[in-house]
């Protein structure tokens, strides 16, 4: 993996592409090999993660859960935590976060095109989709023949949550992680002011965020390019998983500031699933959003 | 001697409540440790304002001729 | 499905909660908290204190907490000596010699001449000690003109059951030594006559070949439980023992002699009054148990807490007090809190001595180790202010009352209040920094 180490006005930044995403580090230090040390090891906990956690591999815990032909799978600490974060998540949405629904991409392709599948198809794959047919008793993971798991809508907020945490524990400099405009800020900088975040919006109409950051977390949901048009409908990617179908009145994108980024990116997930009561659920969170509708 | 044997009672009693419900965490009792969000909010915690608390503690410790309790039990003054 | 938690922002915190499970919670709790409170304490006619205190934990980035408490109070006005009132005016002794004080007919005795500052100070480390073990050490000093207590302690707390469950055994050992104003009096001796224009006559106490400074030694062990019921609901237990032994009388306090028909003073020697000095046992052993449950009631929070107190003095004590915190904005609070106490007196409790009968081996005419009941009444108002900080103000009412007129009182005695009201007023601010 290569990382670009580049000065910049207010530090260091260190650059590398990790989980399809441009990734940067930027660090409040003055010497180039401590923010180049500091860059690498935010980028090999990227890489890690990645990994640990995809579904396009074969070589790791989620292809042993997802090929497990209904046998208990013993899962590792860390995919434990998530499993459990993910059962909590389940839990608090009433069931509209699943880590199980990814089976429902095999006929829903959000590519722009107008290839809405039929009612039949999605309903045939339901009783593959659903948390609460899974059986999980840490560290013990047994999924119904057929059903998949896949945590990638947790694995970016969630390395750059470890990735933040790493760098922070080798530097008391002030540091800014930003995965593909999810990010978390660690501290002011050492003349006071905060980190500066601009955060492109999905639509290239509208303005970008640009605020300021000196420690919190910044996620977004919502992606305008993957959607589906058929009719005047216009079908967003984000799908309701217990009806199988996208929630048509989801905004465009929703960006939330919270503490962690892992709950910032939950709380914007969370909000586009409640369609347009979004901007009630997110002011009754108290957290600070933005909604792109 | 009543006394004596008052008090013992009562620590059996005590000890036997302790033992049941540790016992018991187990199973039934205690929650899941992401489901503290409530135990984690401000009030749910014995001794939370500790201004208050150890202020109370020593009026009740110059005014009455009981000390100690659920605090961690301070240490002595000869206030009145 | 598990119920859902409703409250507005009850998702975020249940999200927030899962984080920090996660191992990736949001900003870490500010490693420097630091509160500070100040009392006013005010009987009317009486005693008034003025306290401020300051309180800090600060973890270091091994993970070790420290904490340190810093006490300072005032104290003045007057304390009940011990004496009855009388139908004639009485004068006493001040603990300092000097002209003394008079108290007028029917009034309740009160030591004007009470007067006292105290520095108290603490400090402590609490460690890790393996995954779910967690030491404390700490030490305490407190410091008066007449009254020094030195104290070291320790404990121990283990986490079970995924935490729902913490075990603290706790000790501590405390030295004080008391020096009394005037020297520690002999008991039972007589309280000597005023000695006008001395203002530092040790002489009439020191005579006695007593020492100017007596010792006392606390020991205290202790196990507390705590347990997480239910999502809402924490319970929490303590038993403490306590070992006292050393000088326990307070040197301050007398007993009347009355004539054991009138009930009227009997004279002293050089004196128009008798009083003698109090006496003590200086063996003392203290059971506390307490138990306090916390009740989350979804916006609101009540706490329920229960104590039994016992001692081989005889005293046994009662204790119930709840709270109720009305969380009426995201931020801001009213707390009621009502707390009941009730206290049998001492085996050697006693109001008065009369003439003629035998001295007993212990007696305190000391209001405090009489029976009496107490009551609290108070409310607490708590907001989180624009910089963050927390704000703590309370106002609370206390009144102690024992039996004014006890049934065995002798002639003359009957007509006066041989244990007056105690009315208090509390009002005490505290102010939280850095807490998130």
């Amino acid at each position: 993996m290569t990382v670009q180490v580049q000065r910049r006005p207010d530090g260091w930044l260190a650059a590398f592409t990790a989980m399809a995403s441009p990734c940067e580090v930027l660090l409040d230090v003055d010497d180039r090999d401590e923010a180049a040390s500091l860059g690498e090891l935010a980028a090999a906990e990227a890489a890690r993660i990645e990994r640990h956690l995809s579904r396009y591999r074969d070589d790791n815990i989620i292809h042993a859960i997802n090929h497990a032909a209904g046998r208990p799978v013993l899962v590792d600490d860390e995919t434990a935590g998530l499993l459990d974060f993910a059962d909590q998540c389940w839990r608090l949405s009433e069931g509209r976060f699943d880590v199980t629904s990814g089976v429902l991409r095999r006929v829903w392709r959000f590519d722009g095109s107008d290839r809405v599948p039929s009612r039949a198809a999605v309903k045939e794959l339901l009783p593959l989709v659903g948390w609460d047919k899974v059986s999980w008793a840490r560290p013990s993971l047994t999924l119904p023949v057929g059903m998949e798991i896949d945590l990638g809508g947790l694995g970016k907020e969630y390395a750059v949550d470890r990735a933040a945490q790493l760098v922070s524990m080798r530097t008391r400099a002030a540091v800014l992680v930003n995965f593909g405009g999810d990010l978390r800020a660690l501290g002011a900088r050492r003349d006071g002011r905060p980190w500066r975040v601009g955060v492109e919006s999905p639509d290239a109409a509208a303005a970008a965020l640009d605020l300021e950051l000196a420690q919190g977390a910044l996620a977004t949901s919502g992606d305008a390019r993957r959607f589906l048009l058929k009719n005047g409908v216009r079908y967003p990617h984000i799908l309701n998983p217990r009806t199988g179908w996208p929630v048509l009145d989801a905004p465009r994108s929703v960006t939330v500031l919270a503490d962690a980024c892992t709950e910032a990116g939950l709380l914007a997930t969370l909000a586009m699933l409640q369609g347009r009561m979004a901007r009630g659920f997110l002011a009754e969170q108290g957290v600070k959003y933005w909604v792109l509708d | 001697m009543m006394r004596a044997k008052g008090s013992r009672r009562l620590v059996s009693a005590l000890l036997l409540l302790v033992a049941g419900m540790t016992v018991g965490g187990c199973a039934s009792v205690g929650v899941k440790p992401w489901d503290r969000d409530i135990l984690a909010r401000p009030g749910m915690t014995p001794g939370d304002d500790v201004i208050t608390s150890s202020l109370d503690e020593h009026i009740y410790f110059s005014k009455e001729a009981s000390t100690g309790g659920l605090g961690s039990g301070g240490g002595g003054c000869g206030c009145n | 499905m598990a119920a859902t938690e409703r409250k507005p922002g009850g998702l975020r915190l249940a999200l927030a909660a899962a984080c920090g499970v996660l191992g990736v919670a949001g900003a870490p709790a500010h490693a420097t908290e630091v509160s500070t409170g100040a009392l006013v304490y005010a009987e009317p006619g009486r005693v008034k204190a003025f306290e401020l205190l300051a309180d800090g934990t600060h973890e270091f980035a091994s993970g070790n907490i420290g904490t340190f408490r810093l006490v300072f109070d005032a104290l003045t006005g007057a304390s009940a000596n011990g004496a009855v009132p009388a139908k004639n005016a009485q004068t006493f002794t001040s603990p300092s010699g000097g002209s003394g004080y008079t108290t007028a007919a029917g009034e309740t005795p009160l030591d004007t001449t009470f007067k006292d500052t105290r520095f108290a100070g603490s400090g402590g480390l609490t460690f890790p000690w393996g995954r779910l073990t967690k030491a404390t050490v700490g030490a305490y000093g407190s410091f008066e003109s007449d009254y020094t207590s030195l104290g070291i302690n320790g404990a121990l707390s283990r986490d079970l059951f995924q935490r729902n469950t913490t075990i603290t055994v706790r000790g501590s050992h405390f030295a004080d030594s008391v020096s009394p104003m005037g020297g520690a009096p002999v008991p039972f001796a007589e309280m000597p006559a005023p000695t006008p224009g001395e203002h530092d006559d040790k002489a009439a106490l020191e005579d006695d070949g007593e020492g100017s400074s007596e010792s006392k030694g606390v020991t205290d062990l202790g196990v507390g439980l705590t347990q997480v019921l239910t999502r809402r609901t924490l319970l929490a237990l303590n038993y403490t023992g306590t070992n006292v032994t050393g000088y326990q009388t307070d040197p301050y306090k007398i007993l009347s002699v009355v004539d054991g028909t009138t009930g009227d003073p009997v004279a002293g020697t050089g004196t128009p009054e008798m009083f003698r000095y109090e006496s003590r046992p200086d063996k003392r052993s203290k059971h506390v148990a307490a138990a306090e449950l916390i009740q989350n009631l979804g916006r609101d929070i009540m706490t329920l807490s229960y104590r039994w107190y016992e001692d081989d003095w005889g005293i046994k004590s009662r204790t119930t007090e709840v709270t109720y915190r009305l969380n009426f904005q995201p931020t801001r609070y009213v707390q009621p809190n009502l707390r009941w106490y009730h206290q049998g007196a001492a085996d050697f409790y006693r109001r008065y001595l009369v003439q003629g009968q035998a001295l007993p081996e212990f007696a305190s005419a000391d209001y405090r180790l009489g029976e009496m009941d107490a009551v609290s009444v108070g409310m607490k108002y708590g907001t989180k202010l624009k910089s963050g900080n927390d704000l703590t103000m309370r106002l609370e009412y206390y009144k102690q009352t024992g039996n004014h007129a006890p049934n065995d009182a002798i002639g003359n005695l009957r007509d006066l209040d041989l244990y007056p009201t105690v009315d208090a007023w509390i009002a005490n601010v505290g102010l939280t920094f850095g807490k998130q």
